[in-house]
């Protein structure tokens, strides 16, 4: 008997005996098109990271990510470190799988896709960052990770978009089925808009070298042929569609990362004063010792302080009366206004004001709201106490917020590129290296195409009561009346009064500002290094005692015809409420990239780090050093 | 592998073989005994009906001679007529005529009590004079009179080189045993648990990583939650002897999960002769205690200004007019533990059988947390006839849990949060049913962790069958074979939940669209192991030993975990998954196989009864590993000498017995599961599909080795009054497989599986054993053992400055890191700036110290000493009992009194703000002079109130390790009354044969210079693995203070 057992157990061994290394419910391959809803959902990364760029370009203050807000960074913290998990883990190796199985099955437009989304992820990192991992990234059994110079990673980043428009337009054999339109949810498998998207990623990536001395000759004709294949309407627009469904979304990840439910935005986030003042017209006017000009008797009650003329309000004139009202302020930012108040009645139980509309259709009541914008670091602004996103000054919460409104809302699909980002590109280097007339032309498109963004997104509102309070959810004003005075303000003086000669770079810039605020902070934040945050200084770029030093950074003044972003302050500028200093470290110097992920990079890679020049990684000024595309030349040694 | 099947047909041939053979040759051969009257055949057993192995028979006057099988039987060439001698090492040596031969029992002999045979390998016996290793036994009676539940805990202190970490004081806290040092820095450290021959699950459900999937709301870890080590299941009563190998020797036939050691267990299985029915109970008491106080003369608030809607106490000075409550104690109550435990044995000379149940029902400390425990057990053994011998052990188990959380998230720690001007035990709002928040609150930023103990859920449940047979084939004289099979089996089910209203803001909730989570995991185990073994002994000359033993291994770990979560209750009160939102609800599924098959061999010497040499040999095969990587051989070697045989020296009076022995030996070890190929996982974002998780796998894993060396020396001194042993032992591990390794995300993961990391680890561990009085009515009897164990991590790949442990990174920037020339059990934190003096700077501008941005090396939790000392006295009737156990010189992070301190809580905190004082930081200045010969010393004062807590400490956690800490804790005290054996027999009419009374009490006091809650604190359940956690009091729940008494009777 055990004889026979004995020959029963040899025969069972070996190799298949042994051959249970696997788990039966989770696989170790899957078919490539298995990845592709992951990798894109993925980029919700982006915006995990605005909550330390939109601080850093004055689109929000906040009192959580405050060490950005003062261009400093989060010592000994993963803040602002998404991006680089996004790109090298969540996307990681799903990414490369993709790419190279589907390369191997000689599936090319999904290999396309994936190299797009790679260059896209890569551009987005490499300008955040600077210098990246890349020669060295996703090798297996590799104990050592150096940095490569950003020229080669945004050379890199060009050529995976090239390689994927060869591989999109490449004839493709492969029966698809629903594999990639049912898993693409940023262009359900349209193919057309994906060889647009590549070419937009390739124009995007050009246009932040626009400061570049041999940009007209090294880059320009590459750009202009990039934006002509690029996107070609606001259908093109790179979105993110996701599931939402608030509390009862089976994952809460299905949720906007900004909506009400997952509420990261919450309270802790406010719209800069800064991004108020351009979208209602209220950049103020300063004396010569940089302090605002208080008003006796102010026409608007909530606005006390001399506000600067046209030619620094490039965007509208809202205050005090006159009146070109630019919609978007009442969409992209918050405000109290027309929030719902619950009286009681007689027989003692709360009701809604009847003359509180859940949607507000009259455009002189809208055109007297007052809006916001909170400090660096406090919801307290210059003018007054800054609202959350959504209209009220307590933390939102989905019983409060509903689903939320427009951008802001638990199933709005995540803004990756537009059209409209595009054709501002396109103005800004036309108007620098091309015709400015083809520049005034792109401008105005620009503007009506963020005009059509913005309405696309809003959600019609309505009141609500909690026991004996009343909440407004949603948009308060509605597409049709939005548009209406968007038309108004398009054929206005600030868009179509518009001429080759008024035409200035600020107008296109600024824009450019209202159109990315607050989802396109990253390529704001490009704008703003590019043009070095409108620092006065001399020679090539800015450096301590060119510029800045320790305590102050010289501005720029409204009125120098070279300054970019009119009414754009650092905080330790010299003018009211921006005389701050930033951390001693910094030496005076604005922030002109992010660290690396410091539980990645800090934590287990810094001999690498160090090697980093001009500015060792592990300096503790290397949030301080400018990189590569913001050079006019190389960067120095 | 064609080389492995090779190896492996020839091992079938080589033992299937001569079993083949000799089956069919065995009907002779037993015919053949029957008829040749020159044959005597026979069986030698103990007074316990144990039989006795390899006890030499000689015929007397001749040279003829043999040894016992493994069943007791010999078989030799003698007449009737003729006189066997019986000799046996710590047996006294008896003659026998060859006629009455057939059952001999023979005695333990007084004077060599302590040579005892140790039970090792596979349930077969080896006397411990041929053990070249630290070997160390422990009493049952021992186990089962410490008062403790489980067996594991109550090895505490009892065991030179074995620390038996404690995660807490909770019904079903879980335990984790280190035998002499870690020796993975990521993986499993503990021993080995076998059980007649069968290794035993002692796996602690990991909710990190268990709760597949499904826990995300929860969010429950290994730090908040912990559950029983499976271990613990079994039953302290049916332990017949425990053997606790402690060097890594006892891998070399156990195989590498025996890399940290092992304990073996033999069951009890019944004893021949009357039958016996024995009946014991306990019924115990006990009351928490340890707690720091909370002070009163500040109240709630902030910058001196009362508002009772903060926590912290930085509030202005409490006048009193405001009743004062203790809120601690409402989440506390008095500990109650009911245990019986009923034995039925009884058997013949060919069969004995035991069956035994035990019940255990326990209510913790802590409002609502229990444990029930049920054990069922049958063992018996039978000679089935004279060349086959079956052994078996049944035990069935049923466990139930209700626990709270710990640390942080725990109840302790929240109720130290709910302002003391608030009764925190009326716990419902207006409506009964609602949570009610602390009166001055408006809204709901505390949970009352009372409601949260009452309301939420915590559960777990396991049903378990251990099982072991063993047959015993002895058909030719010298030869054996032994099969083993062995089937651990269980299946336990984790549930949590937490009720709609314990959420902030459940009083303005919408009540129609109820929150509310529950999560449910089945989680079944299944581990079973085949043991094959054949061996030859034999003496030679009357002095040579000859031992030679193949076998076949094969074994199996089955993980199967079903998990589903939902959220949003349709109905209150309803823990159930289907009283989910249909859309919320979210399963998952994760199965897991380990395989291993192995042979070993082994070849024991032995020369004149003094000298013995024994080589060892293990090849396993692993499915864990790459293919090619999957084979791995590790040897080991042992040699003992028994220096007392020599001439001069065997008629010492005062010295009775001395061995040296010394050991090398090494030991491979395989991979987890599923650590060489991606496991993919769902992903949880809008469109699912598939994605890689954190880990990296690898596919090019080794198995990671680990080299052992260990000398000792044991003696028995004075007529065996003094028993002492001592050892020093070296380990070298290299090519650690470290899961959870961390580099750049450039790898594309955020952790990797790596064979990296060497580090080597020594020590020392030594016990003596000292009869102070003996005589016939007292007899006093001390035991101190001590350890003491260093190490050194040499060598990390280049970008990798640490390695920690992220689990223990639990309360501020301190966890369990360590780096190149450190110990491995070290602490790092983000550590105080210090100037090339080692003074720590202090920001000229604020007067606080400055915290770096660095992780650095603070402080080692391994103490330099730990020990354990136990004494018994006896006078006449009476037997006072105790054991106290503790550590000498180790630090331990005072979470506990840092986040007290921070918050205002700790009366500390109140004589720093007396009279608006100031506080001087010492250190000197960074101001540039800091690295000078005359840095500025640090003069600005820092008022406390001003700053509050947090501000004031910024991220200072250093200073909160304690080092040179010490203690010593009364685990056991107990008074035992053993009725007068003749009284009772003849009372009862020869009924009762045994009785006895006692009261005892458990973990009485603890003398430290510790201050914070619990001096053994532990951050982390013992399904954390690596170096745990240790010298991590953050919360703790301490083992409670509890007093005992029973009784016990044998009928």
């Amino acid at each position: 008997m055990l004889a026979s057992l004995f020959v029963a157990l040899s025969m069972v061994s070996c190799d298949s005996y042994l051959d249970v290394n696997r788990n039966e419910d989770a696989p170790d391959y899957v078919d490539a098109h298995l990845y592709l809803a992951g990798i894109e959902q993925e980029y919700f990364g982006l915006y995990w990271d605005i909550r330390a760029l939109a601080p850093l370009t004055q689109m929000m203050g906040t009192s959580s990510y405050t060490s950005f807000a003062t261009h400093y960074y989060s010592l000994a913290s993963d803040a602002g470190g998404e991006m680089w998990r996004m790109v090298y883990w969540n996307q990681g190796m799903n990414l490369e799988n993709m790419i190279n199985q589907s390369l191997e099955s000689e599936s090319w437009h999904l290999a396309g896709i994936g190299y797009a989304m790679k260059a896209f992820s890569w551009d987005a990192l490499t300008k955040y960052h600077g210098e990246v991992i890349l020669e060295d990234a996703f090798k297996p059994d590799q104990l050592t990770h150096h940095y490569d110079y950003q020229e080669d990673v945004y050379k890199q980043v060009r050529a995976w978009a090239d390689q994927a428009i060869e591989l999109l337009q490449r004839e493709d054999n492969t029966n698809y089925g629903s594999k990639i339109s049912g898993n693409d949810w940023i262009y359900s498998g349209n193919i057309d808009k994906w060889i647009r998207f590549a070419y937009t990623v390739k124009a995007r990536n050009l246009a932040s070298l626009s400061n570049k001395r041999d940009f007209k000759e090294k880059y320009y004709n590459e750009f202009t042929e990039s934006c002509e294949k690029g996107f070609a309407s606001g259908d093109d627009d790179a979105v993110l569609r996701i599931l939402g469904g608030s509390a009862d979304a089976a994952y809460s990840a299905y949720n906007n990362f900004w909506g009400p439910y997952r509420g990261n935005l919450s309270n802790v986030y406010w719209q800069h004063d800064y991004a108020v003042q351009l979208m209602t017209g209220t950049i103020p006017a300063y004396d010569e010792q940089g302090d605002k000009i208080r008003i006796d008797e102010p026409s608007h009650a909530d606005y006390p302080y001399e506000l600067a003329g046209p030619e620094v309000n490039l965007i509208c004139d809202t205050l005090p009366d006159v009146g070109h009202f630019d919609p978007r302020a009442l969409v992209k930012l918050a405000t109290e206004k027309g929030n719902p108040v619950a009286y009681k009645q007689e027989n003692g139980t709360y009701k809604i004001g009847d003359w509180f509309k859940d949607v507000y259709t009259d455009r002189d009541t809208l055109r007297t709201w007052t809006f916001l914008g909170s400090g660096f670091t406090s919801a307290a602004g210059p003018v007054g106490t800054a609202p959350m996103f959504w209209g009220r000054r307590e933390a939102a919460t989905s019983a409060k917020d509903g689903v939320g409104r427009w951008l802001y809302r638990d199933d709005a699909p995540y803004i990756m590129t537009t059209y409209a980002e595009l054709l501002f590109d396109q103005a800004e280097i036309e108007f620098k290296y091309g015709s400015k007339s083809k520049a005034l032309e792109l401008f105005k498109k620009a503007v009506a195409e963020d005009m059509k963004f913005t309405a696309k997104y809003i959600t019609k509102g309505s009141n609500i009561m909690i026991g004996n309070v009343a909440y407004h959810q949603g948009d308060k004003v509605d597409a049709a009346t939005f548009n209406a005075i968007a038309n108004e303000y398009l054929a206005g003086p600030y868009v179509g009064g518009l001429s080759e000669g008024t035409l200035t770079l600020s107008h296109i810039m600024m824009q450019k500002f209202i159109h990315l605020f607050p989802w396109g902070a990253g390529e704001e934040w490009v704008d703003q290094r590019k043009y070095f945050y409108d620092v006065e200084y001399t020679g090539d770029y800015p450096s301590t005692g060119n510029g800045w030093d320790l305590s102050t950074v010289n501005m720029k003044s409204d009125n120098n015809p070279t300054k970019v972003f009119k009414g754009f302050y650092l905080a330790p500028a010299n003018v009211q409420g921006r005389r701050g200093t930033y951390n001693k470290y910094n030496n005076g110097s604005p922030c002109f990239r992010v660290r690396p992920r410091y539980n990645s990079e800090y934590m287990w890679n810094k001999p690498y780090l160090e090697q980093l020049k001009p500015i060792p990684g592990t300096a503790d000024n290397y949030q301080c050093s400018i990189p590569w595309f913001a050079y006019p030349g190389d960067q120095p040694k | 592998m064609k080389k492995q099947c090779v190896l492996l047909a020839a091992l079938a041939i080589a033992c299937g073989a001569p079993a083949g053979l000799t089956s069919v040759d065995h009907l002779g051969f037993a015919a053949m005994a029957q008829a040749n009257s020159g044959k005597v055949t026979g069986v030698v057993k103990d007074s316990n009906g144990e039989p006795l192995i390899g006890v030499t028979v000689k015929v007397k006057g001749t040279n003829i001679g043999t040894v016992t099988d493994l069943n007791g039987n010999y078989s030799i060439k003698a007449n009737p007529s003729q006189t066997l001698e019986f000799s046996y090492i710590g047996y006294d040596a008896i003659s026998v005529p060859a006629s009455q031969a057939a059952q001999v029992v023979m005695l333990n002999n007084e004077r060599q009590l302590d040579e005892v045979v140790v039970t090792a390998e596979f349930g077969m016996k080896r006397v411990a004079r041929t053990v070249g290793s630290s070997v160390q036994n422990v009493k049952a009676a021992d186990i089962v009179e410490s008062g403790r539940t489980d067996f594991i805990s109550a090895l505490q202190g009892r065991v030179s080189g074995m620390n038996v970490i404690s995660s807490g004081g909770a019904p079903g806290a879980s335990t984790s045993v280190v035998l002499r040092s870690a020796t993975s820095l990521s993986g499993n450290n503990q021993p080995l648990y076998v059980v007649d021959g069968i290794p035993m699950n002692n796996t602690s459900f990991n909710s990190t990583e268990g709760l597949a999937g499904g826990d995300d709301i929860m969010g429950l870890t290994v730090r908040n939650t912990d559950y029983a080590s499976r271990g613990n299941d079994f039953n302290p009563e049916d332990i017949e002897s425990m053997t606790v190998l402690k060097g890594a020797a006892a891998a070399a036939l156990y195989g590498s999960d025996a890399s940290n050691g092992a304990i073996i267990i033999t069951t009890k299985k019944g004893r021949s002769g009357r039958a016996r029915i024995t009946y014991s109970n306990q019924f115990s008491w006990s009351k928490a205690y340890g707690w720091p106080k909370i002070q009163d003369t500040y109240t709630n608030g902030a910058y001196g200004a009362t508002n009772y809607y903060y926590t912290n106490h930085y509030g202005g000075l409490y006048d009193g007019s405001i009743p004062y409550y203790d809120n601690a104690k409402a989440v506390l109550q008095t500990g109650t533990l009911m245990k019986h435990n009923i034995a039925l044995e009884t058997g013949n000379d060919k069969m004995s059988l035991r069956a035994s149940a035990s019940f255990i029902n326990q209510d913790g400390v802590v409002k609502t947390t229990d444990l029930k425990r049920t054990n069922l057990s049958l063992a018996g053994r039978a000679e089935l006839t004279k060349w086959l011998h079956l052994e078996g052990s049944m035990q069935y188990v049923n466990f139930k849990n209700h626990k709270a959380l710990r640390g942080a998230d725990g109840p302790i720690a929240r109720s130290y949060r709910w302002p003391n001007v608030d009764d925190m035990s009326n716990i419902y709002a207006e409506d009964g049913a609602h949570m009610r928040y602390p009166n001055y609150y408006t809204d709901g930023d505390l949970l009352n962790p009372l409601f949260g103990l009452m309301k939420n859920k915590l559960y777990d449940e396991t049903d378990r069958f251990i099982s072991a047979f063993s047959l015993n084939f002895t058909p030719i004289d010298h030869f054996y074979l032994r099969a083993q099979f062995g089937w651990d089996v269980s299946s336990s089910s984790y549930e949590s939940g937490i009720h709609p209203y314990y959420r902030t803001y459940n009083l303005t909730s919408d009540d129609a669209n109820n929150s509310g989570s529950y999560s449910m995991t089945k989680y079944n185990n299944s581990d079973p192991t085949i043991n094959i073994l054949a061996g030859y002994n034999n003496t030679f000359n009357d002095k040579f030993t000859l031992g030679v033993q193949v076998g076949y291994h094969q074994l199996e770990n089955a993980v199967k975990s079903l998990s589903s979560s939902g959220t949003n209750f349709a109905i209150l009160d309803m823990f159930s998954i289907n009283n989910c939102t249909p859309a919320s609800v979210v399963s998952s599924k994760r199965s897991t196989k380990r395989r291993i098959q192995a042979i070993s061999g082994a070849l024991e010497l032995g020369w004149n009864n003094m000298l013995f040499a024994n080589f060892r040999f293990r090849n396993d095969w692993s499915s864990t590993l790459p293919v090619n990587n999957r084979s791995y051989f590790y040897p080991a070697g042992e040699l003992s000498w028994v220096i007392t045989e020599l001439k001069p020296l065997k008629d010492l009076n005062w010295l009775n017995y001395l061995k040296l022995r010394g050991a090398i030996a090494q030991v491979g070890k395989d991979a987890r599961p599923l650590s060489i190929n991606p496991e993919l996982e769902k992903t949880g974002l809008s469109g699912g599909g598939y994605k890689y998780g954190f880990t990296g796998p690898n596919p090019n894993l080794k198995p990671e080795m680990t080299t052992s060396y260990e000398v000792g020396i044991e003696g028995r001194f004075w007529n065996n009054r003094v028993n002492a042993d001592f050892t020093w032992f070296k380990t070298h591990c290299e090519d650690q497989i470290v899961q959870g390794f961390r580099m750049s995300y450039a790898t594309g993961f955020v952790l990797n599986t790596l064979n990296v990391g060497t580090f080597n680890t020594w020590g020392w561990e030594g016990h003596v054993d000292v009869d102070v009085v003996k005589t016939k009515d007292v007899t006093w009897n001390i035991g101190l053992n001590l350890s003491h164990t260093s190490s050194k991590m040499t060598d990390l790949p280049k970008a990798v400055t640490e390695y920690y442990n992220a689990y223990t990174w639990n309360y501020g920037n301190v966890r369990n890191g360590t780096t190149v020339g450190q110990p491995i059990t070290t602490y790092s934190a983000l550590a105080l700036e210090r100037n090339n003096k080692g003074e720590v700077l202090i920001n000229p501008t604020t007067g606080l110290p400055i915290v770096g941005t660095d992780w650095k090396v603070i402080g080692d939790r391994e103490p330099k000493l730990r020990f354990g000392i136990t004494t018994a006295l006896r006078w006449k009737s009476w037997r006072l009992s105790a054991m106290f156990q503790g550590r000498y010189h180790a630090s331990v992070y005072n979470a506990t009194m840092r986040e007290m301190m921070a918050r205002g809580f700790s009366p500390q905190s109140v004589e720093l703000r007396q009279d608006d004082a100031t506080y001087v930081f010492n250190g000197v200045l960074k101001d540039g002079w800091e690295n000078t010969e005359t840095p500025h010393y640090n003069t600005i004062g820092v008022n406390f109130a001003h700053y509050g807590g947090t501000a004031l400490y910024n991220a200072d956690h250093e200073s909160w390790v304690q080092n040179g800490i010490n203690y010593i804790r009364c685990q056991e005290l107990r008074l035992t009354y053993i009725v007068p054996e003749a009284w009772l027999k003849r009372v009862t009419r020869n009924i009762m044969q045994n009785a006895s009374v006692y009261v005892s009490g458990n973990d009485l006091f603890t003398i430290t210079n510790y201050t914070g809650i619990d001096v053994a604190g532990n951050t982390m359940s013992a399904a954390a693995g690596g170096t745990g956690g240790e010298g991590y009091d953050y919360w703790s729940l301490p083992s409670p203070r509890t007093f005992s008494f029973g009784l016990s009777v044998t009928f």
